[in-house]
């Protein structure tokens, strides 16, 4: 709902409210081992699903997952508020004080419920989770504006104020030994085995300035600038200042420039610093987490303080040229760029005989350089068939500068990413496989330092999660009441750990085994990529190792997105207030053309971690989903 | 008009001038930690807390010790490939369940270590007081620094917190050394702690107890005899007559315990309960060895289960909330402690009396006059018996230079000891961090 009032000629104020309320049902995730997934793909097919008497067969190596899915409920419920108001002041003609306000109210619950008919639940005679949690996040954003012109330069002088408070407050409930299967709140469990609570809250405060020059819409001039603190850091290194400048020339515009067929011509270029918080609070402070022993209230300290932690910063420098043609309908635009990110927030492993497993530090510096490319043309216009296509381009390197001490980060995730210097962030750095030894059917490793051993001296990289460059088009057509449009994504040229296959072609344990180890070393002589089942314990923990043998080319090419539409105007039989009716289905993820064996390349199993990438392990692939709906206009 | 700007702006002042200054609601800084009498206590029991972590006496820790040797295997339907390697003497250097007990128990040493440095420097404790408390800890420092020997061999001796990054990367000390070390350090803690009862709190005898262990390890067989004495003449632990009641919690034969909860959980059982049970089933007994208990052994049913005909271990059974507490140190094994002392001391009649005491109440005929090499070998099978699956088997066959002949997947010592978590060797940039031998 949004209210705008001009109150008088010189103020007008307004407020909007939004409320939502949503339900998801959820299968659990791809992180959990007690997903369906993971159960689903490692149960050997020998398993059946259910027993002759119909219950659930429950005696494979994992759970059954047509269980989880069936008789485990996870419900989501949200409560979202969003309110906001402004009010904007003209002071005298050209300054105007603004002042927007906001907050974000949010109430989130989950229920969780497992009846005995899964392992989970059957171990714990039913298990029920429980949580709520509240989130509250006021912005305030205040500005004073003065706009002027000396002859004929546009001028516009901003100062502003502003700042941010989250606070959330959360609560937690695990019970067990509920009474009866249809009973699934925790008041019908006997056993409470986890409750807590806790809360948490962090802010930032900014003052900032921007000028903005405008001759003759063909030279544009912006300076800008802001001092941002952040209650993530101490007080001595809570402010960041981040200064940018960018101009931009209209070619075009210029009265000596008159070539006909191009319709605009821009150059742009640009420079500023940006900052980064993104750290979980009080990492700067020493602090004694609580716990309980034996019934009794316990502290321990609680991880290692970095008193020295202060805003990461990225400076980047833009160049860009717009070009529009015949009209601007063939119109591209190229930009390159060089950001170089200073005094980077990581966690550095430390050695685990400290009693700490990481610190959180300004570790080093690390430089992204790229190009984008973007082409948009109206193929067909001015007909009853339209036609008009966007593609785009673009390519990033990515080169990690210094590291603390110049010391690498090593075995990031269960792909064995690394941070080293004079490489791309997370390369993955594990054993270099030469293939199945013909005569033996043990896996043979690259012995990297000649010393007649495998061991983690001979480790090296064996490749770069980072794409060679991404691509996508859409084309759109129009043909009368009816749009279609076609999107295609595509990456070139990244690696991809598939760590699923760790486990499905290890040929041992208890693990369901993927086809192709039909193909395993049998007898001296053969030549294939699986090496032998075998007993010897060593072996069997050799040929497993995580190396270059599970790393696949992750490129695809993917129909991402079709969605065609059907537009309805104004009939006689609609109801006065109605203008249209669009109908459309849209389908998302219908195709995808790769080399990947797994089920999805576009996928990480540690979400977007910026050093655990590229990595599948047993992760859940992106759904083809289909949508049908009707919009309505009124 | 004027007035409502004001009002305005006084609001944006109030409101925004105390963004920044937000406390930590769920921590305490640790400025404020240490404020009085009771938050000592505290700052042990976050020490004894420790040692709940699923990778020390939760679980892997205390069951490796069994895995590793011929009592227990990963059975072949098994999922976890960290068990696995363990189970066939295989282990490579970046087998994460390793890693964790590397991880849980210098995590442990240092929450220790940081009480024990606070403690001198709090003036309202009186010197009984700060003797207590830092008895206390010397104990559990020795007992981490003891169970890190006997897995990794040469460990980086931890005897300070770790402040700042100024000293991470850490060296390994000899062997020789971290034992001086765990000796000074239970001797101290005899001497400064009194006598006490409970046994989730270390006092003088539990100190003591873990000497006569120590001092056996170390072949020390004089003062591994007089310590499990002075334990076993205190009169303050019972030898129960019914060997399954001695898993209850807070029994009247355990010297010391590590307490779990329903909050706080072990996952002993949930690992070691075959999946026909609800359990995890990723070890299970060695046949070879249930098969080798005299039929009439008492202790046969109250080690084992039968699912179907199948055998589980049940010495922890608490399968659905893991709050079984885990025995450390207990009477029956100062019987076998003294035992063995007293064998290779040549007093062999004592040795069998002791022996004797364990093996009547299995329901056991005693020993007779069988001589030192007959009663040492008794002593290896009796304790594997007793203490099956108590996190020792492995550590005697190893202390013995037994375990390349009884198991079948040690044919050298090298396998003696694990391999150094690779992550250690990867973030601890030491010239004197340096991998075992055979990794």
């Amino acid at each position: 709902m949004n209210l705008d009032h001009k109150a008088t000629s010189r103020l007008s104020i307004g407020t909007s409210i939004s409320l939502t309320h949503s339900k998801t049902n959820r299968v659990e995730g791809d992180q959990s081992l007690h997903g369906p997934l993971p159960n689903g793909i490692s149960t050997p097919a020998v398993f059946s699903v259910y027993n002759s008497d119909g219950t659930y067969n429950q005696s494979g190596p994992y759970s059954n997952a047509v269980s989880i899915i069936n008789e485990a409920i996870n419900q989501n419920f949200s409560n979202r508020a969003l309110a906001n108001a402004f009010l904007e002041y003209r002071i005298l003609d050209g300054l105007t004080f603004s002042t927007k306000w906001g907050i974000d109210f949010l109430n989130f619950r989950e229920h969780a419920y497992e009846s005995t008919k899964t392992v989970q639940g059957a171990r714990y005679n039913g298990l029920g989770f429980e949580t709520y949690s509240n989130v509250s996040n006021l912005v305030s954003n205040n500005t004073l504006k003065y706009t002027f012109d000396i002859k004929a330069s546009a001028i516009e002088v901003l100062a502003g104020y502003s700042f941010e408070k989250k606070q959330a407050v959360s609560s937690f409930i695990r019970a067990q030994d509920f009474a009866d299967p249809s009973l699934q709140y925790i008041n019908s469990a006997s056993t409470i085995v986890s409750a807590s609570s806790g809360a948490s809250s962090s802010g930032i405060r900014s003052y900032f300035g921007r000028v903005n020059y405008n001759l003759k819409d063909r030279y544009l001039v912006t300076l800008s600038a802001r001092l941002d603190g952040s209650s993530k850091f101490s007080e001595k290194n809570r402010n960041g200042f981040f200064p940018a400048v960018s101009a931009a020339w209209r070619i075009s515009q210029e009265p000596f420039f008159n070539a006909d067929k191009i319709s605009e011509l821009k150059i742009r270029g640009s420079f500023g610093l940006t900052g980064n918080d993104d750290i979980p609070s009080f990492l700067y402070a020493s602090l004694y987490g609580n716990t309980t022993y034996a019934g009794l209230p316990a502290i321990y300290p609680s991880s290692i303080p970095n008193p020295d932690l202060k805003w990461e910063t990225t400076a980047q420098s833009d160049l860009g040229i717009d070009v529009g043609l015949f009209d601007d309908r063939l119109v591209f635009g190229v930009d390159v760029y060089y950001k170089k990110t200073k005094d980077l927030l990581l966690d550095r492993p430390l050695p685990g005989s400290t009693g700490y497993s990481s610190i959180t530090e300004n570790i080093g510096e690390i430089e992204n350089k790229g190009l984008e490319f973007s082409l948009n043309t109206e193929n067909l216009k001015d007909r009853k068939l339209r036609w008009h296509t966007n593609l785009n381009f673009s390519l990033n390197r990515n080169k990690v500068l210094k590291l603390y001490n110049g010391q690498a980060i090593d075995d990031l995730g269960r792909g064995s990413n690394r941070i080293e210097e004079g490489q791309p962030i997370g390369i993955f750095y594990s054993y270099e496989w030469f293939g199945v030894d013909p005569s033996t059917g043990d896996v043979v490793y690259a012995d990297k330092n000649f010393d007649g051993k495998i061991t983690s001296d001979d480790r090296t990289k064996i490749g770069n999660p980072h794409p060679s460059f991404i691509y996508g088009m859409t084309n759109s057509f129009t043909y009368g009441n009816f749009d279609l449009s076609i999107f295609l994504q595509g990456v070139q040229g990244n690696d991809v750990f598939n760590g699923t296959r760790l486990f499905l072609e290890s040929l041992q344990g208890g693990d369901n085994q993927l086809a192709v180890i039909n193909e395993r070393w049998k007898k001296p002589g053969d030549i294939t990529r699986i090496p032998r089942a075998t007993n010897d314990p060593v072996a069997a923990a050799q040929n497993k190792r995580v190396s270059s043998r599970f790393l696949e080319d992750g490129s695809y090419l993917r129909v991402k997105n079709v969605s065609l539409s059907y537009t309805l105007n104004r009939q006689k039989w609609m109801h006065d207030k109605i203008n249209s009716l669009r109908f459309f289905v849209t389908g998302q993820n219908l195709l995808t053309f790769t080399n990947y064996s797994g089920l999805d390349p576009e996928v990480n199993y540690r979400g977007d971690d910026n050093a655990v990438v590229g990595t599948d392990f047993f992760t859940y692939p992106q759904a083809r989903s289909f949508v049908f709906g009707i919009n309505a206009s009124f | 008009m004027r007035k409502i700007s004001i009002f305005l702006l006084t609001i944006l002042f109030l409101a925004s001038c105390d963004v920044l200054n937000v406390e930590p609601t769920n921590s305490i800084p640790e400025s404020e930690a240490y404020k009085t009498k009771s938050d000592v206590q505290r700052g042990i029991l976050g020490a004894y807390n420790s040692m709940q972590s699923l990778s020390y006496y939760g679980l892997t820790y205390l069951t490796f010790a069994d895995l590793l040797s011929d009592n227990l295997i990963n059975p072949p339907n098994a999922t976890a490939s960290s068990y696995r390697e363990v189970d066939n003497n295989a282990i490579l250097p970046e087998n994460t369940s390793v890693e964790g007990i590397w991880n849980a128990i210098y995590d442990a040493l240092n929450v220790t270590n940081k009480v024990i440095s606070v403690v001198p420097t709090l003036d309202f404790l009186t010197q009984d007081e700060k003797d207590k408390a830092l008895g206390e800890l010397y104990f559990l420092r020795a007992l981490h620094h003891f169970n890190l020997v006997n897995y990794f061999g040469k460990i980086p001796l931890k005897l300070e917190p770790t402040v700042g990054l100024g000293s991470i990367d850490a060296p390994r000390n000899s062997v020789e050394e971290v034992y001086n070390q765990i000796k000074t350090d239970l001797l101290e803690a005899i001497n400064k702690i009194p006598d006490g009862t409970s046994p989730i709190r270390a006092n003088k005898n539990t100190a003591r107890a873990l000497l006569a262990r120590v001092y056996l390890y170390n072949k020390e067989y004089a003062k591994a005899e007089e310590m499990a004495s002075a334990v076993i003449d205190s009169k303050k632990f019972t030898l129960l007559s019914d060997y399954k009641s001695i898993f209850k919690d807070y029994s009247a034969e355990t010297i010391f315990e590590v307490d779990f909860t329903p909050l706080d959980r072990n996952r002993v059982a949930q690992y070691f309960y075959p999946l026909t049970l609800n359990g995890r089933g990723e070890v299970a007994p060695a046949v070879s060895f249930y098969q080798s208990f005299d039929p009439e052994d008492l202790r046969l049913t109250d080690i084992f289960g039968l699912s179907g005909i199948t055998p589980y271990v049940k010495k922890y059974s608490d399968l659905a909330t893991g709050g079984d507490n885990i025995i450390v140190l207990r009477l029956g094994e100062m019987y076998l402690i003294r035992a063995e002392a007293r064998a290779h001391l040549q007093n062999n009649d004592g040795a069998l009396a002791d022996l004797n005491i364990i093996r009547k109440r299995a329901g056991l005929a005693d020993y007779f006059s069988i001589n030192s090499a007959e009663i040492l070998l008794a002593i290896e099978q009796e304790r594997g018996f007793e203490l099956a699956y108590e996190g020792h088997r492995w550590f005697d066959l190893v202390r013995t230079n037994r375990a390349i002949d009884l198991i079948e997947t040690v044919n050298n010592v090298n396998q003696y000891l694990l391999p150094i978590p690779q992550s250690e060797l990867n973030s601890n940039k030491h010239s004197g961090m340096t991998q075992n031998e055979g990794y």
